[in-house]
């Protein structure tokens, strides 16, 4: 791709069409915020001990991932019991969670609008067998068995929730967060 | 002493203000960003950032913003709201590109002055496929079309850009880059008419080959009205051509992408040349078409490593063919190209290449033009590598490079540059560059002979002796966003130019080219973006041009300096309004004013085009366009190899049809 761009040493696209400079930076700040107003699998092992301490935020987009990165990564989430969890921010690509090493080691999932396509359901049915909190930006993507989904409503961004998909991936919302949601459904998908 | 008081004050006034708007503010309270936290956002609470508004600085702004040259990108949605059907065309949209239409098929196209129907100082990829012509330095613009649909975005830089693009990269390079077949699913159908494009369709089908790869396959046709001539008669310039092509985008893993890409056309262009034959002996003019041919391959490997590291692999192969009456050419080229990138070191990011190009030709001569071999066979080498060093973080940036060239005209060629980008904060990007650059001679300057005038025989004669025109170039540049919707983008340079050509006498009634020409140009860009409301984004430009050329000692060339100070509009000036009257109506229009023309006896002209577009549905565009619109008639440009003709008024209607 980068011997196709003129500047930045021909590293990369000059302009990606159609994004917004800070949505992206919003977006990592709401799926922050969110960590915070939900309990994933990762957290609540059948001994009530973490399994680990990392929350590892996987992106689709490679175009994004650093303003991600910039904005959450390193980050600390603070649950009960003073246990911090630093979020990773890594790309990860839709061949790479066919692999269920790749998407076994996901927390959240992030699909970014661009990188949507025809395997995208078949991959949230997986990433939900997974335990992963999905976060999309698509139309119809809760009813396509994503998590959260991002919308911009008069140029402000707000979030929309499914909590049918929630519950099957063992993912607890609190009550808090679902008053904030601009939409709220419960519809599960057919699992694998 | 009251003017010098003002003066005085002015002169306070701009420092301030430039103060102002570069000095450095501190980190928590950034101008347009809620409790100045955009850079923790999550210190916001939720109710915060679900009233917080998400900024319109789109991702070509933001890029731009730290591109240490003057740049300018044009966005499928520039091009789709412009109403222009050709690529040519679409470029006068670019400030500090002139484009000037010499008759109904040829256009004039430069950056930063010395135009001409092949104005040689200016690089045109596609894709990455080089589309300059080594015959004489320029492009062929009739031949150079896409499905516009298909444009992702056209990226130009104004300025030289040898370091990394090579000989005749000089005064700019524009890199129109096409959409990723998964970005061109489903199927297009387009179709129009009017009174200058008389004709034109487009198909393309988008589809998948498999689980990660994915193609389209397009066609196109237009046919275009002739022009006229300053006397009111008809031109005999009116062209069609028919385009068939395709592209392969094949994720092969992770980290590798494979693209296979092609293009073959067809068709003719009308033109009226001056001819000189011994038989019966006397100058004349001739009316034919050029048969134009060609197609092209490319394939790009490239394969990712991590963030800050890549590197690409591409071939392509290249086929033109133009049968015209004074001249025939056949040329095929073969280019590889590889690129890696990668950081050596903390702060250092580092990208080499290398790169090896062959071309071959074969002219069929006429009596007026001749090439002296008929066949010609020419190889170019080249390495390049800078380092872009992070002097401060976020702060200062230094870029540094070369490229080193071989090539059979000239020999060894040299290209380097530093530039300086200094980002004081997010609203203001200060840079800086000095580059050497340069221009090697086209193969008609090697070995051309062409007679243009039977009695006396008079000819222009090639020199194997030429060097390459030398340019050392030196620009600044600010860019500012003073609210998040306003961006202002400023440039300023100076060009100083060495062993220019010049046309020297062989004997009473034959010349030949020399290196004798010497001067500078200056000048300046301005591109302005403004987001009025949601519904309304107007964009604007000007751009001001100074050439200034004299011959050195022992030139007898008194008319070229003064030809090419005089062929090119000292003051440009674009302003393009992108109105939604309704979700699914919009009107956009385009002003352009052009300075005079004066070698060519071409007054300034204003063009005035607009265009209605309705989405009658999710599938289906209806768009009446009208262009030239202040003006019935008007010339833009002329040249001593064709007769030139001049643009009309012209009206069409468009249908869209996504399915």
């Amino acid at each position: 791709m980068f011997v196709a761009s003129l500047l930045a040493a021909r590293t990369g696209p000059l302009y990606a069409s159609g994004e917004k400079a800070s949505e992206y930076r919003m977006k990592a700040a709401y799926i922050f915020k969110i960590l915070q107003f939900v309990q994933l699998p990762a957290q609540t092992g059948m001994d009530a001990a973490p399994r680990k301490q990392l929350i590892v935020v996987g992106v689709t987009d490679k175009e994004h991932v650093k303003e991600i990165q910039d904005t959450i990564g390193g980050k600390e989430v603070v649950y009960g019991k003073g246990v911090n969890y630093r979020i990773v921010v890594k790309h990860v690509t839709f061949q790479q969670l066919q692999e269920a090493k790749h998407i076994a080691e996901l927390d959240v999932l992030y699909v970014c609008q661009h990188t949507v396509n025809d395997d995208t359901a078949k991959l949230l049915r997986t990433a939900i067998e997974n335990e992963v909190l999905i976060f999309g930006d698509t139309k119809d993507f809760l009813e396509s068995g994503g998590t959260i989904n991002f919308v911009v409503k008069k140029n402000k961004l707000k979030f929309e929730i499914n909590t049918g998909t929630a519950g099957q991936a063992g993912i607890r919302i609190r009550s808090q967060l679902m008053k904030l949601a601009v939409k709220v459904i419960n519809k599960k998908m057919k699992l694998n | 002493m009251k003017n010098a008081r003002l003066r005085h004050i002015s002169a306070w006034l701009c420092v301030a203000t430039a103060i102002i708007l570069v000095h450095p503010e501190p980190r928590s309270a950034r101008a347009g960003e809620p409790n100045g936290q955009e850079d923790d956002l999550t210190a916001l609470s939720f109710a915060e950032l679900m009233d917080m508004e998400i900024s319109s600085v789109s991702k070509k702004e933001e890029k731009l913003f730290t591109t240490p040259a003057s740049a300018y990108v044009l966005t499928s949605e520039d091009i789709r709201r412009s109403g222009h059907q050709s690529i040519p065309e679409v470029l006068r949209m670019v400030p500090g590109i002139q484009v000037a239409k010499l008759d109904a098929n040829k256009w004039a196209i430069t950056a930063r002055g010395f135009n001409g129907v092949y104005a040689g100082k200016l690089l045109v990829l596609i894709d990455g496929r080089s589309v300059y012509t080594p015959l004489y330095s320029g492009v062929y613009w009739d031949v150079q079309d896409l499905m516009l649909e298909d444009i992702e975005r056209i990226e130009v830089v104004k300025g030289p850009g040898g370091t990394l693009w090579g000989a005749n990269a000089v005064n700019g390079i524009i890199n129109i880059i096409t959409k990723s077949a998964k970005d061109t699913q489903g199927n297009l159908l387009t179709a129009g008419a009017g009174t200058e494009e008389r004709g034109f369709t487009s198909v393309r089908h988008g589809g998948k080959l498999g689980e990660n790869a994915y193609y389209r396959v397009y066609a196109k046709y237009f046919n275009r009205d002739e022009g006229v001539y300053a006397n009111g008669d008809q031109a005999n310039d009116a062209s069609d051509t028919l385009r068939e092509g395709f592209r392969i985008d094949w994720d092969t893993s992770a980290q590798d992408l494979l693209t296979l890409q092609g293009d073959f056309y067809d068709g003719h262009s009308g033109q009226t040349v001056p001819m000189t034959a011994p038989l019966p002996l006397g100058n004349h003019q001739r009316d034919g078409n050029t048969d134009v041919r060609g197609l092209n391959l490319l394939t790009r490997w490239t394969h990712t490593y991590s963030d800050t590291s890549d590197m690409s692999l591409q071939f392509y192969y290249d086929r033109t063919e133009r049968y015209g009456i004074q001249l025939g050419e056949s040329r095929d080229t073969f280019d590889v190209d590889f690129q890696h990138r990668f950081q050596v070191l903390e702060g250092h990011n580092l990208i080499w290449g290398l790169g090896y190009r062959h071309t071959g030709d074969n002219i069929d001569n006429s009596y007026t033009v001749s090439f002296n071999p008929p066949r010609s066979n020419d190889e170019l080498w080249s390495a390049f590598a800078q380092d872009e060093i992070t002097l401060v973080e976020d702060l200062l940036k230094f870029t540094i490079g070369t490229k080193l060239e071989e090539n059979d005209y000239t020999g060894t060629e040299l290209q380097p540059s530093a530039r300086l980008l200094w980002t004081p904060n997010e609203r203001n990007t200060l840079w800086t560059a000095w580059t050497r650059s340069v221009s090697t001679p086209p193969r008609s300057f090697d070995g051309i002979r062409i007679i243009f005038n039977s009695f006396p025989s008079m000819s222009n004669n090639g020199n194997r002796g030429l060097k390459a025109q030398d340019g050392e170039s030196y620009e600044m540049g600010y860019r500012v966003k003073p609210c998040d919707s306003l961006f202002l983008d400023f440039s300023a340079f100076y060009t100083e130019y060495d062993d220019l050509y010049s046309k020297e006498n062989l004997t009473m009634f034959s010349w030949t080219w020399g290196n004798k020409l010497r001067g500078s140009t200056y000048g300046g860009e301005l591109a302005a973006h403004w987001q009025v409301n949601e519904r309304w984004k107007i964009n604007s430009g000007y751009s001001f041009l100074k050439v200034d050329l004299r011959t050195k000692d022992g030139s007898a060339d008194s008319a070229s300096a003064p030809r090419i100070e005089r062929s090119s509009p000292q003051n440009t000036l674009y302003l393009n309004s992108q109105l939604s009257l309704q979700d699914n109506l919009e009107f956009d229009a385009s002003l352009y004013y052009v300075d005079n023309v004066s070698h060519h006896n071409i007054p300034s002209y204003t063009r005035l085009d607009v265009g209605l577009t309705w989405q009658v549905n999710d599938h289906v565009d209806l768009a009446l366009v009208g262009q030239n619109l202040l003006d019935g008639v008007h010339p833009e440009f002329d040249g001593p190899a064709y007769i030139a003709s001049e643009v009309q008024r012209g009206i069409f209607g468009k249908l869209t049809w996504r399915f």
